[in-house]
C-alpha cells in the first residue's frame, strides 16, 4: 500500500442491505479523488469508512496505517472529515467552532496553544469568515455554515481531507471560490482530497481522478475524461445526460426530454 | 496578523468575579443569620483569630463561638460544597449527553441513593454508638450501584452503545429502583416521615465530619469535570464528529459520568436528594453568559454554591424554628427566578 489513502475490498452491510460492495481505490498525496454517483450509491458510506468507520469487510489504510487500528486522536492527525450535515451547536461562536479542528493537537487536559490559535485564524481568513467570528454558529446561513465547517477541517491540518458534499449549499461563485481554495491547499500542502461531488462539471474541472459508484459498486474509476462519458453517465444517472467540451473544459448537463418540455 | 482569541470568544472573567462576589456575599449573610444573634464584627474577628500567626479578641462568648464554629460555618461550607458539586455534575451530565434536561440523578444515582437510604432507615440496625452511620453509606453505595447498573444495561444493548441507549437504560434502572423504594416505604409506613425527610434533602445535620467526609470525593470529581470541560464542547457536535476530531466519545463520557457520579453520590449520602440545583444553575449560567462548557462549568461551581447556601438560609429561617426541606426551597424560589431568566435572556437553550 503506497497511496495516502488505500481502500481494499471494502464492503459495508447495514441490517442485511449491502451499501458498499467490494470497493477498492487509491488516492495519492497531492491528488484529488472525486466520488460520484446518484443518491444512495454509497458515496457517504465510503467517505465515512475512509474517515474511520469500521467496514463489514475489507480494510482502509491512511498514510500507511490501518485506520481501524488507530486511536481517535491519531486518526484525526491523519484525516480531517467533513460530514454531509455537520452539527452546529447553538451558542458556540464561529471562532470556537473552528478551534474544534485543533482538538487532536491539544494536550488531553490542556488549553489551546498560540500555534493552535494562529492556525484557526489562518483557516478563518482563508474561508473569508473574519466578519463572522463572534456570531453564534446556529444563526449562520447554509452557505456560511458550509464555509465554517470547511474552516474547521482545514484547521485540523491533516494530510487527508475527506469532504462529503462540501459545497452543496454554496452559490455558483462561492462554490468555485471554495473549490479553488481546496485545490490550492491540495497543491501547497500536498493534501490527498477525497470528496463526494454531485456537480459532475465541477468534478471534471477539479478532480485528478473520479470514482463512479452505482448501487454500492464501483462502476468506473479513472481520470474525469475516462469516466465522464455520455454512455456511462446515462446508464448510471438518466438517459438525457450530455457531456460537452467548452473552451477545453468538460461540462456535464442534464437535458430536458423534448416530449415533456412541449 | 491576529493574536489570541477574539473578544466574544474570551473567557468572561468579570462574570466569574461577579459570581465570586455573590458567593462571598451570600455566604457572609448566611453565617450571620440564625435564631441566635451573633454579632457580625465578632464573626469576622473570630475568623481572623483562627488565621495562623494572628491573635484577635473576637468578643464572642463561648455559646456564640460554638454556634459559629460548630453549627453555622460547617453548614454553610457544606452548602457551598454540595451546591457546587450538584451544579457541576448537572453541567457535566448535560454536556456528555447533549441533553438540556439531564441532571445528576439521570442515570439512577438519585433512585439508587433513595433505595439505599430507605433500606438503611427501614431495616438498618440501631445506629447509636456506631462509628459509621449506615444511612449515608447505604445511599452512597446505592447511587454508585444505580449508575453502574444503568451503564451495564446501556452498554450491552444490541442496537449500539450510544448516549441515548445509556439515558434510556438510566430511566429504566431509576424507575425500577424507585418502584422498589416506594414498595419498601409503603410496607414500613412508620418510617415514612424519616424516609420522606431524607428524600427532600437537608443540611440540618451538617457538621465538620460531613464536610470532611464529602470533601475528597468532591475535590476529585470537580477536578475531573473542570479539566474535561473543553471535551464537553467537542462532544456537542455529536459522537461521530467528535470522534473524527480526535476524541473517544464513549471514554470521555465514561470518565465524566464516573466523576460526576462519585461526587453526587458523596453529597447525596450526607444531605439526601436535593433536586433542581443541577438543572437550574448550569442553565442560568448558559442563558446569562455562554453555552461553552469552558464557561458553564466554572461559573456553575461558583454560583451553585451560592444558590444552595442561599436556599438553605431560607429553608432554616422562613418558618423558624421549623426547617422547610431544602428541596422545596430550591424549587419554590429557583423556578420563578429561572422563568424570569428564561423569558428575558436572548440566548436559546439548545
Amino acid at each position: 500500500m503506497s497511496g495516502a489513502v488505500e481502500v481494499r475490498g471494502v464492503s459495508v452491510v447495514y441490517g442485511g442491505t449491502t451499501v458498499l460492495d467490494d470497493v477498492s481505490l487509491s488516492v495519492d498525496r497531492g491528488s484529488w479523488m472525486g466520488v460520484l454517483g446518484p443518491n444512495g450509491a454509497g458515496k457517504s458510506t465510503l467517505l465515512r469508512v475512509i474517515a474511520g468507520e469500521r467496514p463489514t469487510a475489507g480494510a482502509v489504510a491512511v498514510v500507511g496505517d490501518d485506520i481501524g487500528a488507530l486511536t481517535a486522536r491519531r486518526r484525526a492527525h491523519r484525516v480531517a472529515y467533513l460530514p454531509q450535515s455537520p452539527t452546529y451547536p447553538r451558542g458556540m461562536t464561529v471562532f470556537d467552532y473552528v478551534l474544534l479542528g485543533r482538538t487532536s493537537h491539544m494536550g488531553r487536559l490542556a488549553a489551546e496553544s498560540s500555534g493552535d490559535i494562529e492556525f484557526v485564524w489562518e483557516a478563518i481568513r482563508a474561508l473569508d469568515l473574519e466578519i463572522l467570528i463572534a456570531r453564534d454558529v446556529a444563526t449562520l446561513s447554509g452557505g456560511e455554515t458550509q464555509r465554517l465547517a470547511l474552516a474547521r477541517a482545514i484547521a485540523q491540518r491533516a494530510p487527508v481531507l475527506v469532504l462529503d458534499e462540501a459545497t452543496a449549499s454554496l452559490d455558483v461563485a462561492r462554490q468555485h471560490q471554495v473549490l479553488e481554495l481546496i485545490d490550492q491547499l491540495r497543491t501547497e500542502r500536498e493534501l490527498a482530497v477525497v470528496s463526494a461531488v454531485h456537480d459532475l462539471t465541477a468534478a471534471g474541472q477539479f478532480c485528478d481522478r473520479v470514482a463512479l459508484l452505482d448501487g454500492g459498486r464501483l462502476r468506473s474509476i479513472g481520470t474525469p475524461s475516462e469516466v465522464l462519458t455520455e454512455d456511462l453517465l446515462a446508464d448510471v444517472y438518466e438517459p438525457g445526460i450530455r457531456v460537452l467540451t467548452i473552451d477545453g473544459e468538460t461540462v456535464v448537463v442534464s437535458m430536458r426530454e423534448k416530449e415533456k418540455s412541449t | 496578523m491576529n493574536a489570541g482569541r477574539p473578544r466574544a470568544a474570551r473567557f468572561p472573567w468579570w462574570w466569574l468575579g461577579a459570581a465570586s462576589a455573590v458567593l462571598v456575599a451570600v455566604t457572609a449573610v448566611a453565617i450571620g443569620t440564625g435564631p441566635f444573634d451573633v454579632p457580625f464584627t465578632g464573626i469576622v474577628k473570630s475568623m481572623v483569630d483562627r488565621l495562623p500567626f494572628v491573635s484577635v479578641d473576637s468578643g464572642l462568648d463561648r455559646t456564640s463561638d460554638a454556634i459559629l464554629w460548630e453549627i453555622r460555618l460547617p453548614r454553610v461550607v457544606l452548602g457551598v460544597i454540595v451546591g457546587s458539586m450538584l451544579s457541576a455534575a448537572g453541567a457535566a451530565y448535560q454536556g456528555v449527553f447533549r441533553n438540556p434536561l439531564a441532571d445528576p440523578y439521570l442515570l439512577g444515582a438519585g433512585a439508587g441513593a433513595g433505595l439505599g437510604a430507605t433500606l438503611a432507615i427501614v431495616y438498618g440496625p440501631d445506629v447509636s454508638g456506631w462509628v459509621i452511620d449506615p444511612i449515608p453509606l447505604a445511599a452512597f453505595v446505592g447511587a454508585i450501584v444505580g449508575v453502574g447498573l444503568a451503564y451495564i444495561l446501556g452498554y450491552t444493548v444490541r442496537s449500539g452503545r450510544t448516549a441515548v441507549t445509556l439515558i434510556l437504560a438510566g430511566v429504566a434502572v431509576a424507575a425500577f429502583l424507585t418502584a422498589v423504594q416506594t414498595f419498601v416505604q409503603q410496607r414500613e409506613s412508620e418510617s415514612l416521615r424519616e424516609v420522606y425527610g431524607w428524600i427532600l434533602g437537608s443540611l440540618a445535620t451538617s457538621g465538620w465530619d460531613q464536610v470532611r467526609l464529602v470533601f475528597p470525593y468532591v475535590l476529585v470529581s470537580l477536578a475531573v469535570i473542570v479539566f474535561g470541560r473543553r471535551l464537553m464542547d467537542v462532544l456537542s457536535v455529536g459522537d461521530t464528529e467528535a470522534s473524527s476530531l480526535g476524541v473517544e466519545p464513549a471514554r470521555v463520557r465514561g470518565v465524566l459520568v464516573a466523576a460526576a457520579t462519585l461526587g453526587t453520590a458523596a453529597v447525596v449520602a450526607v444531605t439526601g436528594l436535593i433536586g433542581f440545583v443541577g438543572i437550574i444553575v448550569p442553565h442560568t449560567v448558559r442563558l446569562l453568559t455562554s453555552a461553552s462548557y469552558r464557561v458553564v462549568v466554572p461559573l456553575s461551581i461558583v454560583l451553585g454554591g451560592a444558590f444552595l447556601v442561599g436556599a438553605d438560609m431560607l429553608a432554616r429561617t422562613v418558618q423558624a424554628p421549623v426547617e422547610v426541606p431544602i428541596g422545596v426551597v430550591t424549587a419554590f424560589f429557583g423556578a420563578p427566578f429561572f422563568a424570569v431568566v428564561l423569558r428575558t435572556s436572548k440566548a436559546v437553550v439548545s
